[in-house]
């Protein structure tokens, strides 16, 4: 196969980073790539649905307006139910993240755009922040009391000895599974995605066996339906876990 | 041309056949929505199972690779090999563990918290 058509084929391929525009600032390789193009796409697209969405502010509500004013009810519901009427100072931050992880799926559904999830320094960033901020307040809210966190009430000095390290562990792996899950499920379902692709197109390109390339086609539209609610859930997931992990500043000690 | 109770009987009889069909569609309507919703549930529910266990799996993947990785780093660092990496390993396996747990197990109330959804 020639180099051409084996990259076309090629799953890993759609991640690649390409510059669109060279940018040097004090030595740091600040470019603009294709990856912050569609994470500037996806911080418009909430931007201009929110605004528009909340301009109108009519009693019978268009569908953008409805939009924006489920997606607020359903984001602050999320909120008050893990965090409790203190958490709505996260509302904002919570808010951001769940609608740029969703804007940022749905865009990379389309054809010829770019997964920005998939890239696993994006969601290392995102969630690596998220555990400064829930250790910051919380120290700064509670003192040294927010390190009762790591020490569940009513054990016993000697079990502390086993516990508490293993608590401190079990936290520090909260932002590398809060990164790896969004990571790994948008890498995995564009991977899938592009696998079966590739395999219409080997099919198509195979003589005698091209009548079999349209079961792949419809492998595909089942998945990107899949790969739908894939998306919807994770954004979700990833702010209700935010939610919880910013509800142990809030409130630690077990 | 009918007299007036004739009409009247035949009115009724169209109005009971109305009935009856409206009755009909009803029920059919009814199946129908009933059927569309398992559908809808189910693969909802498939998504959240599916969610579920990546968490399941992610939690304690993270926990056992964090471990692993703080030991082979310290070790690296005192040159107590293996030893740190045997223990931090442990740790790390055991705290996977404590997060899958928490995972399952229904969340303990707290004075302050708001009511369970």
């Amino acid at each position: 196969m020639s180099e051409a058509g084996a990259s076309a084929v090629d799953p890993i391929h759609q991640f690649h980073i390409k510059v669109i525009q060279p940018l040097d600032l004090f030595g740091v390789d600040a470019s603009f790539t294709n990856s912050a193009l569609f994470m500037a796409l996806g911080a418009l697209a909430v931007i201009v649905v929110m605004l528009i969405g909340t301009s109108g502010r009519k009693i019978i509500p268009t569908r953008l307006q409805t939009s924006a004013e489920l997606a607020y009810e359903f984001a602050a519901d999320m909120v008050r139910q893990t965090c409790g009427e203190a958490g709505m100072r996260f509302f904002p931050l919570v808010f951001t993240l769940f609608m740029f992880v969703l804007a940022c799926n749905l865009i990379g559904l389309w054809p010829y755009t770019y997964e920005v999830m998939a890239q696993i320094i994006i969601t290392a960033g995102m969630a690596f922040s998220i555990i400064f901020l829930s250790i910051g307040y919380g120290i700064y809210k509670h003192g040294l009391h927010f390190f009762g966190l790591f020490k569940p009430s009513g054990v016993g000095p000697i079990m502390s000895i086993f516990i508490v390290p293993i608590e401190i562990l079990s936290f520090i792996s909260r932002p590398v599974s809060l990164s790896v899950r969004l990571f790994a499920n948008m890498l995995a379902g564009h991977i899938m995605l592009a696998v079966f692709g590739g395999f219409c197109v080997m099919l198509l390109g195979a003589g005698g066996y091209a009548f079999l390339a349209p079961l792949p086609l419809l492998g595909i539209t089942l998945l990107t339906a899949f790969e739908l609610l894939v998306s919807v859930l994770q954004a979700y997931v990833f702010a209700v876990l935010t939610c919880v992990y910013l509800n142990d500043a809030l409130h630690p000690g077990h | 041309m009918r007299d007036g109770s004739d009409d009247a009987e035949d009115m009724k009889a169209r109005l009971a056949k109305l009935a009856s069909d409206l009755q009909g569609r009803r029920d059919a309507d009814k199946v129908d929505e009933r059927r569309r919703s398992e559908v809808e549930t189910s693969s909802k529910s498939l998504g959240r199972a599916m969610s579920l266990g990546f968490r399941v799996l992610t939690e304690f993947v993270a926990a056992t690779v964090v471990g692993a990785l703080i030991g082979w780093r310290l070790d690296v660092w005192l040159g107590t090999t293996p030893f740190l990496l045997i223990l931090f390993l442990g740790l790390g396996i055991a705290a996977g563990f404590n997060n899958v747990y928490r995972l399952a197990a229904p969340p303990a109330r707290r004075d302050g918290d708001p009511p369970p959804p």
